[in-house]
């Protein structure tokens, strides 16, 4: 029996099965329709406007490499009129990053695009090996997510570019989606699904500090991608990060490749359930257009997000369950506290609930109001998106002023991020002084005062490398 | 750290329990090590106090509340009958009246899934076991009788006149074990809350442990119906207009499961392992996840191993989900087949904006027959699938 035609042009051999919907097509109508998807995606999205300055985060990976083959063929085939530009940064992760540049600088030629490279060593006086040399392999990626963030930021900046695109494709953000029920993260669930993140504000005149991202292939899978890149024999680098991922980002990648297996539709699931979740966390009500509408000041997005891209991160969590077991701890901690507490309030509260009953009738609110309110405090605390730099145990019977007893409970908004300058380097921060700055500061602390090394490395035929602690760099503005 | 057995002491049983600092501790519990009558203490505390509405004081005398306690011959749904009978026990001989009664339901699936149990058997050992209860058996071919139920499953007439067979049939014919999965349990629920509904009952309340909510929760999300998460896995109204409440939500799986075994006389004679339980007895590394698997099973599957090093984790996210707010304005419409409010973007599969694909693989794909489901609901039973079975 010949092999079946094509699903859509019914003449060519099928040579594809589809990831996402199992459809049998021929190379040239998958191409095209992958391609279409992204066109809907951004003409739906309104991600562009005419004569735009973009620039497109390039790891030299699949995914931004695909991005930008794919934005350079849409912007001829449908005159979006972009002027299109390469970025990338250097993290400086020696036969990983070194290499993934080089293609990155191939991809330049390629697609006649002009390319930017910023190195986390200019701009913040450490490479991630230095770092890692220092910290250790657990809990790098942190620094390198926040650092990350803001690099791009820079190196738009530097370009004169107001909008970044990123490659995080439908996979990354359905992981993100269950990484975020699973850390019990309410305020990043509401923005890790939005297309569009940071959009510029007018109340920052600062010019690092309100540039544009959005995803374009925020509904392609990766598997497609693959098989984009495959077939359009795209130049990329496939080597993932040697250092290892958070446990919580392995977990949640795990699942998601499970249920693609069980059901392929499931990556298109997660993302539209984590879409219409945005929009039931307390406090998001007024964003339901999910970021598309490019009109609203949008939530700053996640340096968690950025963490899963650039390459990193791609293998299932090898390294350690730190991250889980440290929350595990902490939440322990907490519902002692909490139930100790609960335990001592309940005598008073409930009495007062019953008499609550008896005059009115409530029925299930009133009794366990005391409880109900307490949950949510623990909760409150542990939603901020702060839980990770607290290791102390939260005392909620401290500096909490007691609600009056027997008020009816209200609805309780999480706290929305206000967006300020860091005092230090003047990036965006809700925090008078930035992450990436905060995370220097400890760096630089414990850096030896004059560390000098010159190493042998075999790999470069013997040549010498010079190591240099700058001791005191800091920032510099872009 | 939480010890990975439940209901052993790691040191020998060396050690006092935690809580009465008398007895041996023989059972493990999160950060504690308890002896067998502070644990099970301990887990009937944790239920009880999620029945607080339920208490003699507020009841009016004469008018009883009837709360409708679904079992599935699980660990967890058999333990939940245990403890509200001894609740109502006590509060019967400290008042001589109680604050609430229940009626115990069991929905026979065995139409549709294969019990190597009897189950006429094993209900009888039930009510010699609990005497004062009233039972009543379903069958989940029944829900084919639903005044709603072609509706329901959009399916015509002519094609439930054959009953039993048909649902049978009907589940055959879904493209998935998920679809399958899904739609019994749906159906299941459907059932029960027309029985609810029928017998005065103004609530149901589910066995489900906190390790199951939380696999709810994602399978849920898994399954394209986030959107519903605020009435799904939340005390309180439902869609379906009766209440659902969850008093073993404070709850492990694993503990419930010690709880029944450690029981006088123990409960492990009369529970029953559901079909997916009794495939995860095999490890996952032999089975693989397959075509065979369903999200539900995939979730609880993947929570129970969670549960065991980090079992804060699994009740953070059940607390999370219920910090959900139900949208205030509806925008009107509900799912046919799961109940939920909807908003216009949730209505089947392609009004949503992510959904690029112009044309289905068979081509059979029309927005009319899309008409009434949600997305997830129309992943579940997809268009192909309704009114010509």
């Amino acid at each position: 029996m010949p092999p079946p035609p094509c699903a859509i042009c019914n003449t060519d051999r099928a040579l594809i099965l589809r990831p996402k919907n199992h459809q049998r097509l021929c190379k040239t109508c998958f191409l095209s329709i992958f391609e279409a998807e992204i066109h809907h995606t951004i003409t739906t999205s309104a991600l562009f406007f005419r004569g735009e300055r973009v620039a497109i985060g390039a790891s030299g990976g699949k995914d931004s490499t695909v991005l930008a083959s794919v934005l350079k063929t849409l912007n001829e085939r449908y005159d979006y009129g972009l002027d299109l530009v390469l970025l990338s940064i250097d993290e400086g992760i020696k036969g990983y990053r070194d290499d993934s540049l080089e293609t990155v600088k191939r991809n330049a030629q390629q697609y006649d695009m002009p390319l930017q490279i910023v190195g986390y060593d200019e701009l913040y006086g450490w490479t991630m090996d230095q770092v890692v040399e220092q910290i250790g392999k657990k809990g790098n990626c942190t620094y390198c997510g926040v650092f990350r963030r803001q690099a791009l930021d820079r190196g738009a900046a530097r370009l004169g570019v107001r909008h970044v695109v990123t490659g995080h494709n439908a996979d990354d953000v359905a992981e993100t989606v269950m990484m975020n029920l699973l850390r019990g993260d309410l305020p990043r669930l509401a923005r890790s699904t939005s297309i569009v993140t940071s959009t510029p504000s007018s109340t920052s005149t600062s010019e690092i500090t309100n540039i544009k991202r959005s995803k374009p292939l925020k509904y392609a899978y990766e598997k497609e991608i693959v098989l984009y890149a495959h077939h359009k024999k795209l130049d990329y680098f496939s080597t993932e990060c040697i250092y290892s991922p958070e446990a919580f980002r392995g977990s949640a990648r795990a699942l998601i490749k499970n249920l693609e297996r069980i059901r392929p539709s499931s990556i298109l699931d997660v993302v539209k359930s984590g879409e219409d979740m945005a929009k039931l966390v307390p406090g998001a009500g007024d964003s339901k257009c999910a970021g598309g509408c490019g009109k609203h000041g949008h939530a700053v997005d996640d340096i968690v997000d950025d963490a899963a891209k650039g390459g990193c991160g791609r293998e299932e969590g090898q390294g350690g369950d730190e991250e889980m077991r440290a929350m595990e701890k902490r939440l322990e901690a907490n519902d002692k506290v909490a139930s100790e507490d609960r335990e001592m309030e309940m005598t008073s509260n409930t009495r007062r609930a019953s008499q609550n009953y008896d005059r009115n009738g409530g029925v299930i609110s009133g009794t366990s109001a005391g409880l109900v309110q307490h949950d949510n405090t623990e909760i409150l605390k542990t939603c901020d998106g702060q839980w990770h730099d607290r290791d102390t145990p939260i005392d909620t019977s401290k500096g909490k002023p007691k609600r009056s007893k027997g008020a009816a409970v209200t609805p309780r908004k999480l706290p929305q991020q206000k967006m300020g300058q860091c005092e230090r380097c003047g990036y965006l921060s809700s925090q008078p002084i930035c992450k990436a700055c905060m995370l220097l500061e400890g760096l630089n602390k414990n850096r030896p005062k004059t560390a000098i090394s010159v190493g042998v490395d075999d790999e470069e035929g013997g040549a010498e490398r010079m190591q240099k602690g700058m001791e005191g760099l800091t920032l510099t503005g872009a | 750290m939480a010890r990975k057995t439940l209901g052993e002491d790691p040191e020998g049983g060396a050690n006092s329990c935690k809580r009465c600092q008398t007895q041996t501790a023989t059972v493990a519990v999160r950060a504690e090590s308890m002896c067998r009558d502070c644990f099970l203490k301990y887990v009937q505390t944790k239920v009880i106090k999620r029945m607080e509405s339920f208490r003699v004081r507020h009841s009016a005398p004469g008018k009883q509340r009837l709360l409708l306690l679904p079992i599935s011959f699980g660990a967890s749904s058999l333990s939940l009958l245990h403890v509200l009978d001894e609740h109502l026990e006590s509060q019967k001989r400290r008042t001589g009246r109680t604050g609430y009664d229940i009626h115990v339901v069991y929905v026979d699936t065995s139409a549709v899934e294969t019990f190597p149990f009897d189950i006429q058997h094993q209900f009888q050992i039930l009510k010699n076991h609990y005497p004062s209860r009233s039972f009543s058996t379903l069958g989940l071919d029944e829900a084919c009788k639903l005044p709603n139920f072609e509706s329901l499953c959009q399916i015509s007439s002519q094609d439930t006149a054959s009953g039993n067979n048909f649902l049978s049939r009907f589940l055959a014919s879904l493209p998935s074990a998920s679809s399958r999965a899904d739609t019994v349990f749906l159906l299941r629920t459907h059932l029960l809350v027309h029985f609810a509904k029928t017998h005065d009952c103004e609530y149901i309340v589910w066995g489900s442990t906190t390790t199951r909510l939380a696999a709810q929760t994602l399978a849920e999300t898994a399954k394209g119906r986030g959107f519903g998460l605020p009435w799904t896995v939340s005390d309180g109204p439902t869609p379906h207009g009766v209440n659902f409440h969850f008093p073993m939500r404070d709850l492990l799986k694993s503990e419930v499961v010690a709880f029944a075994e450690l029981l006088q006389p123990s409960l492990g004679g009369v529970i029953v392992k559901d079909q997916g339980e009794r495939r995860g007895e095999r490890p996952v590394e032999t089975r693989g996840v397959g075509k065979d698997t369903s999200i539900d099973e995939l979730m609880r599957e993947y929570f129970e191993g969670v549960e065991e090093s980090y079992p804060s984790i699994v009740a953070n996210v059940v607390r999370t989900v219920a910090r959900l707010e139900a949208p205030t304005q509806q925008e009107g419409r509900r799912c046919q087949l799961c109940q939920m409010s909807m908003g216009n973007s949730d209505l089947g599969v392609a009004a949503w904006g992510g959904y690029q694909e112009k044309t289905e693989v068979n081509g059979t794909h029309s927005d009319a027959k899309q008409d009434g489901f949600c997305y997830g609901c129309a992943r579940t039973i997809p268009p192909k699938n309704r009114y010509a079975t």
